[in-house]
């Protein structure tokens, strides 16, 4: 009787778990491509200074998010609840009613004659929770860095990724007639502010590229038609040459570590790949190859590198070890494929690419599947990635027409194709080449 | 006397075999082929002629009766008001690092630092009474006024109309959803396609992607919530499943908060029917997956 009874209720059991598995299954497989709204009100603060100080970093937050395209802030004149400091609690109602997903509130003080603090919290509205929060000390002056450091903070929070408005990029300033070019090398905020030169102009500049680890800028130089290699510090203007290369066309790029490089110089008409040790200048040579083998580029690990090269019969990109072992083509389109960079992030490889007369900006993935092209114009070459690998810089030129000379700009886009953006500079802009982030 | 109960016995116990197996045939029986065959057992209701926005979910009905439109939007519920407990003292502000400021030109010291969140009692939600129900009874009057004329002309083709007496709730589902109609009421039906194309197109306008779309494997993720939801359609309570990977991985975690925005956002479900509320497959309970996989690259 007992065993039966025993029985019974493990069949009972195994019957009523069965009941409980049978939920319904709904598959959502769409979804929209809209930014994500965010709320951003003004710090809130007692002192007037402040409160305007506070006023001028949100706008600074609030550039940087939209211009990445991801989100979209919200008009100040449709919030319903004032919040004034951090500490209060939001009404999460009447900042859903006006369909913000997230929301940034804040407060800011001075602090003694020079310096100022600010904290913030992001909160998710609908959840209505707190998700990040931050609080910042530094001199009055720097009160920008604050704003991209604040912005970089809701971005990792809201996409999962680091953000990369706490960056820098180094670029070519081009002025002058097409006979008299004169090339400076500039740098400036990713946002544009901050703009300030770099070198004086009385040299030719060329292919400025920067350090992974460090506020460093490799760039080539042509002094008497004698290229030279410099690496400038770009806070302290200290600069170093790194070495007299003949026969190279571009400067060197960095190793993720900083502390080599990896160039292509040509000897005797045969280009090949170098990698060389900044500290004791030795080089080793990579490829042994009669065809052109150039434009070398780091993965962020440094276990490979990706180059382009003729040897199949055109242009294409190949990828090696380290070492130089292990070649690979990885590009099979029509046309020409050129200056490869590989991705901070590891995932991808952009290149410029050149088709029936137009230029491109396009990615693949490393091992070259899923080639898309970004971009398309008369000239688009170029390519840098922002130090998250979400973002692409380049330069454009605009086609010459009758007496206007083809101007050149820098222009970025997303690396799904979408938000291609001009970045405004002073006078044409060519070469740009990010930083990392400042804070590491 | 033995023998007798022995053959009784005997032919009994054939007579219970053969109801239990049958009679044995001796006709040729054909073999069938066995080939295994993918199904998917999708309850279909009526045709349902709806517009994507104001879907008025009809009824699972045993006849189908080609219903044409007719349009009773019902009323939006009012936006979310849940009052809650006044907030007790808000956290000291975080300690200041003192700094001296130095010259500009090497860079200035910037000190961060994490803000812990706001510590406050728990909330304490108040069920919303029938709001839906509320909100469909002043469409009522409209509706029978519309209905009227049809309901005259096909009274003749009803069925049973005894059981709408009992079922007051029923009956303003039946006005809303049907114009020539009076539907039989089927209580314990499953959701059917219609109704659960109804919650999907509703969370589908709500997921935001772009938090996530440019991530490195975007196509590759999935995210799984199990929702249970209230009768009047607003979200009880959303569970992760996965949750290892949630906490380690931040970009599936930005993917696992859009899904959970979504619904968030989706909530107060509309145009769902309560008697299939509690039912087995009913809508009260419910996985939901989202899958990027077709939009991303």
């Amino acid at each position: 009787m007992r065993k039966v009874f025993k029985f019974l209720l493990v069949v009972f059991f195994v019957f009523s778990s069965q009941k409980a598995n049978a939920l319904i299954s709904i598959d959502i497989t769409r979804g929209n491509v809209d930014p994500l709204p965010i709320a951003l009100p003004y710090l809130g603060s007692e002192n007037k200074e402040a409160r305007k100080l506070g006023e001028k970093i949100i706008n600074v937050v609030e550039k940087d998010l939209q211009n990445s395209g991801l989100f979209r802030s919200i008009t100040r004149r449709a919030f319903i609840q004032e919040i004034n400091s951090s500490n209060t609690l939001p009404e999460f109602a009447s900042w859903s009613s006006i369909n913000a997903s997230a929301l940034a509130t804040g407060g800011i003080n001075l602090v003694g004659e020079e310096e100022f603090e600010m904290e913030f919290r992001l909160w998710d509205v609908l959840a209505q929770q707190q998700i990040a929060g931050k609080s910042y000390n530094t001199n009055k002056n720097n009160w920008r860095r604050i704003a991209h450091l604040m912005a970089d903070e809701i971005y990792k929070r809201l996409t999962g990724e680091d953000g990369y408005f706490d960056t820098r990029v180094v670029y070519v300033s081009e002025s002058g007639p097409a006979t008299k070019r004169v090339k400076r090398l500039a740098i400036m905020d990713q946002d544009g502010a901050n703009h300030r030169y770099l070198t004086d102009g009385s040299e030719l500049v060329l292919t400025p590229r920067f350090s992974p680890a460090a506020q460093k800028v490799i760039y080539m130089s042509y002094s008497d038609s004698i290229p030279k290699v410099y690496m400038l510090d770009v806070d302290t203007l200290k600069r170093e040459v790194v070495g007299n290369f003949t026969g190279m066309s571009f400067a060197p790029r960095f190793s993720p570590d900083g502390k080599s490089v990896v160039l292509s110089a040509s000897v005797g008409g045969n280009s090949e790949i170098y990698k060389m040790d900044l500290r004791n200048r030795r080089k080793v040579r990579l490829t042994k190859n009669s065809a052109i083998d150039t434009s070398p580029s780091f993965s962020p690990d440094a276990s490979k590198i990706v180059f382009n090269s003729d040897r199949g019969g055109n242009q294409q990109l190949y990828t090696m070890d380290s070492n130089g072992r292990n070649i690979r083509r990885i590009s099979f389109g029509k046309g020409r494929y050129g200056t490869p960079v590989w991705s901070p992030r590891g995932d991808l490889i952009a290149f410029t690419k050149m088709y029936k007369g137009r230029f491109y900006i396009g990615v693949m993935r490393t091992d070259g599947s899923g080639e898309r092209l970004l971009t398309e114009s008369y000239l688009d070459e170029g390519p840098t990635w922002s130090p998250n690998g979400r973002v692409i810089m380049f330069a454009r030129q605009k086609k010459h027409r009758a007496n206007t000379k083809g101007e050149w700009q820098i222009y970025s886009v997303d690396l799904t194709g979408y938000n291609e953006k001009l970045i405004k500079t002073p006078m044409d802009a060519s070469d740009p080449a990010w930083s990392p982030l400042l804070t590491k | 006397m033995r023998s007798g109960i022995i053959f009784s016995a005997i032919i009994h116990i054939l007579l219970v075999v053969v109801l239990l197996f049958g009679l044995p045939s001796y006709f040729e029986k054909k073999i069938t082929e066995e080939s295994a065959v993918i199904v998917e057992i999708l309850p279909v209701a009526d045709i349902t002629n709806v517009k994507p926005r104001r879907k008025v979910v009809p009824k699972s009905k045993p006849k189908r009766k080609p219903s044409s439109s007719a349009k009773i939007k019902p009323a939006l519920p009012d936006p979310t008001k849940k009052p809650k407990p006044k907030m007790s003292k808000p956290e000291p502000k975080p300690k200041k690092a003192p700094k001296i400021a130095k010259k500009p030109k090497p860079e200035p010291k910037i000190v961060q630092k994490d803000v812990k969140p706001i510590v406050r009692p728990p909330k304490k939600e108040e069920k919303k009474v029938e709001e839906k129900k509320e909100e469909e009874k002043p469409e009522d009057l409209f509706a029978s006024v519309l209905n009227t004329v049809e309901e005259i002309e096909t009274s003749q083709k009803d069925e049973k109309e005894t059981e709408e007496d009992n079922l007051d709730f029923s009956d303003i589902e039946d006005m809303l959803a049907s114009s020539n109609d009076q539907p039989k009421y089927m209580p314990g039906l499953p959701l059917s396609i219609s109704e659960k194309d109804a919650i999907i197109n509703q969370i589908m306008r709500n997921w935001n992607t772009s938090s996530f779309s440019g991530a490195k494997d975007a196509h590759k993720m999935i995210v799984t919530l199990i929702v249970i939801f209230n009768k009047d359609g607003t979200v009880e309570k959303i569970t992760r499943k996965n949750t290892t990977r949630y906490h380690s991985d931040r970009v599936y975690r930005s993917m696992v908060e859009s899904a959970e925005r979504a619904v968030r956002k989706s909530s107060p479900l509309k145009d769902l029917p309560p008697e299939k509320y509690a039912v087995k497959d009913g809508w009260r309970e419910m996985k939901i997956n989202f899958d990027p996989s077709q939009m991303m690259y």
